[in-house]
């Protein structure tokens, strides 16, 4: 142990050995700046509910440009179309990987029964996907697409949870952390957006609905945790996004201008975009182990029992191969048997001829 | 006489002699509605069924009574002197007098032309309420004579009866939860009409099917009844699978439809007393999404529109910038366009009271003063019932916002001003008038067509389905199956008559044919009798013989009888000398004795 050894920016309290491992974090802080963060959010709502803009908003960024124009005959066709689009953000040298899937056309036809499918089948999709990177040899570069955040876009309208977000949230809430927002939140004033919010939190613990919860901080981050409650409270979010950079009072601002005022899209008083935008930004690292160590590990686990134990054809077919193998392994058997008879069959008949020659050697 | 001038100017504009006692007839009660060729308009404002009279010109020559209403009567006092005084003694009817003092004015003037005349009469007379009559009644009613004739009152006629009775308006509100349709119409009518509906909580009402849920209030304003009746659909939209959500509101205008038809068709019927229960209006709120219509949205649209008068209306559009708000109207106006909806067509303006309702400023939309309706399709509205203050100071119907306040009655802000004006004051006759004329008769068309099709010899229905078909028919269609019609009628006439033709003629030859075979019967013996005979009795000389033998043998009988009666004859020729033949006997061998000259001579004649 070297005890001449300064490490980097810790105190030293002379008389004490020092190690050095309380530098480890600092190591790992090191090497993920270097290896870079891989994001995944997911945006569902119905069309028309402001996900390009709030999204863009939180990032301040344009992630979604295109905003296709999907015809009316396309989404009366009730199909769910899901648009990844990739960004790498960077600041302070840190870079992240930000993938933002976009959907269109969700609730928007006159039978939304199957609307729910497509968006499931995506997220499971990232998951096997993991799965199998980790499952395979090189396991150095996996790529990590599963969904780290689930935003869901409520209309401001509607009064609680409908039937279909119910639905959705039920089959979601246990694969991905999901995020609940009112959007449009322009439309209601101040009581009306805090009967909203309270019906809201009503209807989901009604039905039983898994939301992401943030983790409490440690007792001694104050900080953390005054930001904590600000967001706690806040929670279900009401948001409204702008793209649009209005100059007001000297700045400019991304705002809504109406023709009774003007809305400034970070107030913290009028919209929850700043504390939405702070949860996701602080907890992305939160965000990912939940997803990594929670719903990873239930859909992984719920894989593995599924190819082994209740399907009944993959079963068969390995009963069969057992049987194959164990009938191979009996011909094998017998086969060695007969090898081995043989074989003392060739032995005694070199014995019997053996010993005539030995005596005709010994007389020599 | 003093009336011929006038009956001839009558007959002359009548051109018929009968008519002319008619005139004179009426002349006596109506003198100016044949004098004047025009009456000049007369402007009744509403209200009041007195001061119509208020505004007309001043009568030159006094307070004349006008016929239609019987109201006091003022002879015109210092009219020709003598003659209207005697006239005006007389009988108490007002309209004789008048009538009188009119022609007895005529016999003064002795002019050939009425009017000159009576506009000379004017001149004599002091155009002031005669002193020395105090009005009976309290109007003193003016009018020049023979310019006003009453008809002008009667739109007023109506306008009271209308008030009188009443009127309703259904109106149907259509749209998913939360596009502010109830506290639009709170704020439409200015009445708490869905209260407490917030308290009640949506999830209550909205049930497991879609409901349809009428709420019924009376409303009054300046005299003039409302029953207004609000047809709400709770849950449309709400559900997971919204497919054919529309059916039940579909159901319930038709089923509207239908018992008006029925009161119609019935025999004892009382319209007047019963108002009117169909859907007027339906007003189909968009959610503000920004992105155009939805399919649930196009598709009802396109099943209501063929059945009602449908507005588009954008609810909660306090959530749209004026840009946002431009390009989403442009959006649904388009998408509308391409998919063909039928919708309510505002007919063109003409404002008659422009009194209250300002110049309009121009709107949110950039679009010029004059409301023109089609351009603020689909109307932006907001709907709010509370007082607020706004930056002002005044206490405005809105919205407060910590950025802003937003005051629905501001045209700037949204088009709830607009609509509301289109909808209650100036279009709200025609609103009804297209339900009943275009929409309700659309129903019946169907109703009728469908009740012939599966059954077509339904006798309540029949005369009424086959009108309702040739009124569905174009004129031509009609004339082709006509035509049609006739031609089959033609050819089955012919192949009638060709059968009946044939038939006849089959039935005659076939009697000709037996008569043939009965006479060939007959005679026909005597043919092979000759020839059996084989000499005698045929044409040629030699075969006399033979056929005298073979008639002696056929007619053995008469073969004898005619030898005996040549034997009487010759025997009674020496008898009938003497004898008288008085004798029926005699007369009878006579008559024989003819006979057998007769036979004799014709069998001879035959055959020999």
């Amino acid at each position: 142990m070297d005890v001449n050894r300064k490490p980097s920016g810790v105190d030293q309290s002379p008389g004490l050995s020092y190690v050095g491992f309380s530098d480890l974090p600092n190591l790992i802080h090191r090497k993920s700046v270097k290896k870079g963060f891989e994001f995944t959010l997911l945006a569902v709502g119905r069309d028309g509910t402001g996900k390009t803009t709030v999204v863009n908003s939180i990032f301040h960024t344009d992630i979604v440009t295109d905003k296709s124009e999907v015809s009316l005959k396309e989404r009366s066709d009730s199909k769910v179309v899901l648009e990844p689009s990739t960004v790498e953000l960077e600041e302070r040298g840190v870079k992240v990987r930000l993938t933002v899937v976009h959907t269109h056309g969700y609730g928007d036809s006159l039978n939304n029964t199957n609307n729910p499918d497509p968006i499931i089948r995506y997220i499971d999709d990232q998951f096997d996907k993991y799965f199998a990177d980790e499952s395979g040899i090189n396991r150095r570069h996996i790529l990590d697409t599963r969904v780290h955040c689930l935003l869901y876009f409520i209309e401001p309208y509607q009064r609680g949870l409908k039937p279909l977000d119910v639905k959705f949230l039920k089959a979601v809430g246990s694969k991905v952390n999901v995020i609940p927002l009112i959007a449009k939140s322009d439309t209601l004033t101040k009581q009306e957006l805090a009967v909203k919010k309270q019906e809201l939190a009503r209807d989901i613990e009604k039905y039983d609905i898994k939301v992401y919860q943030m983790p409490d901080g440690d007792d001694d981050d104050a900080e953390y945790k005054e930001t904590f409650e600000c967001i706690k409270k806040c929670m279900p979010f009401a948001v409204c996004g702008s793209n649009t950079p209005i100059d007001m009072k000297g700045h400019r601002v991304l705002a809504r201008a109406y023709p009774w005022g003007i809305l400034d899209v970070e107030n913290s008083d009028w919209t929850d975009c700043k504390a939405l935008r702070t949860m996701i930004i602080s907890q992305m690292s939160d965000l990912q182990e939940v997803t990594h160590n929670v719903h990873y590990e239930n859909f992984r686990s719920e894989r593995l029992t599924d190819s082994g134990r209740s399907s009944k054809r993959p079963v068969d077919a390995e009963r069969g191969y057992d049987k194959q193998i164990r009938e191979k392994d009996q011909e094998l058997k017998r086969m060695e048997e007969k090898l081995a008879r043989m074989q003392q069959q060739i032995q005694q008949q070199k014995l019997d001829s053996a010993p005539v020659r030995d005596i005709r050697d010994s007389r020599v | 006489m003093d009336r011929v001038p006038v009956i001839k100017h009558a007959a002359r504009l009548r051109g018929r002699k009968s008519y002319v006692r008619r005139v004179h007839h009426t002349i006596r009660h109506r003198p100016q509605c044949f004098l004047l060729p025009s009456h000049p308009k007369v402007e009744t404002p509403r209200g009041s069924h007195l001061l119509p009279f208020a505004k007309m010109p001043p009568a030159p020559n006094g307070n004349v009574v006008l016929p239609s209403l019987r109201r006091t009567y003022q002879a015109p006092t210092s009219l020709n002197g003598s003659s209207v005084n005697a006239a005006s003694s007389g009988s108490s009817s007002p309209f004789t007098q008048f009538g009188r003092s009119n022609v007895g004015h005529f016999t003064h003037s002795g002019s050939p032309g009425p009017s000159p005349s009576l506009h000379s009469a004017p001149s004599s007379h002091a155009a002031s309420p005669a002193p020395e009559r105090a009005p009976t009644s309290s109007a003193t009613l003016s009018a020049v004579p023979g310019k006003y004739n009453g008809y002008a009152d009667l739109p007023n006629q109506i306008y009271r009866r209308t008030v009188r009775k009443g009127f309703a308006l259904n109106l149907l509100v259509v749209g998913e939860t939360g596009t502010g349709k109830s506290t639009f119409i709170n704020s439409l009518f200015s009445s708490d009409i869905y209260d407490g509906k917030e308290s009640l909580g949506i999830s209550n009402r909205i049930g497991q099917t879609i409901q349809v849920e009428k709420t019924r209030v009376t409303l009054m304003e300046k005299g003039v009844q409302v029953r207004l009746t609000i047809v709400d659909v709770p849950g449309f939209g709400h559900y997971v699978d919204n497919s054919n959500t529309w059916n039940s509101v579909v159901a319930y205008i038709d089923k509207r439809y239908h018992e008006y038809l029925e009161r119609e068709m019935s025999v004892k019927r009382n319209l007047e007393s019963q108002l009117d229960d169909r859907v007027h209006c339906c007003l189909y709120f968009i959610a503000p999404n920004g992105h155009g219509l939805r399919p649930l949205d196009i598709s009802a649209m396109k099943a209501l529109g063929t059945k009602v008068n449908v507005i588009p209306v954008i609810g909660r559009a306090d959530t749209l910038t004026s840009d946002e708000c431009r390009e989403f109207k442009e959006k649904i106006r388009r998408e509308l366009k391409e998919h063909d909806i039928k919708l309510y067509d505002f007919p063109a303006e003409n404002d008659p009271d422009a009194d209250e309702e300002d110049e309009l400023k121009p709107t949110r939309n950039g679009h010029s003063k004059e409301p023109n309706a089609k351009a603020l399709l689909p109307f932006a509205v907001i709907g709010s019932n509370t007082f607020i203050e706004n930056k002002d100071g005044r206490k405005v119907r809105g919205r407060k916002y910590p950025w802003g306040t937003v005051e629905i009655d501001n045209s700037d802000h949204c088009d709830f001003t607009v609509l509301r004006r289109l909808l209650l004051r100036i279009h709200l006759s025609d609103l009804m008038d297209v339900t009943d004329q275009v929409h309700y008769e659309n129903y019946r068309c169907e109703y009728f067509n469908k009740q012939n099709g599966p059954n077509a010899r339904s006798t309540v229905d029949g005369g009424a389905a086959k009108e309702s078909q040739h009124h569905q028919r174009s004129p031509l269609a009609q004339l082709e199956a006509e035509q049609k019609d006739m031609d089959a009628r033609i050819t089955r006439m012919k192949t009638e008559m060709q059968t009946i033709f044939d038939q006849k003629v089959r039935e005659k030859e076939r009697k000709l044919e037996e008569t043939e075979k009965d006479l060939e019967k007959k005679y026909g013996n005597w043919d092979r009798d000759y020839e059996a005979s084989g000499s005698g009795w045929s044409r040629n000389a030699g075969s006399t013989s033979c056929k005298k033998k073979a008639l002696g043998e056929t007619f053995p009988n008469l073969y004898a009888i005619l030898q005996d009666e040549l034997l009487r004859s010759n025997a009674s020729d020496t008898n009938s000398s003497s004898g008288s033949p008085s004798n029926t006997a005699q007369l009878g061998t006579t008559m024989l004795k003819k006979s057998t000259k007769s036979k004799k001579s014709f069998l001879e004649k035959n055959f020999l």
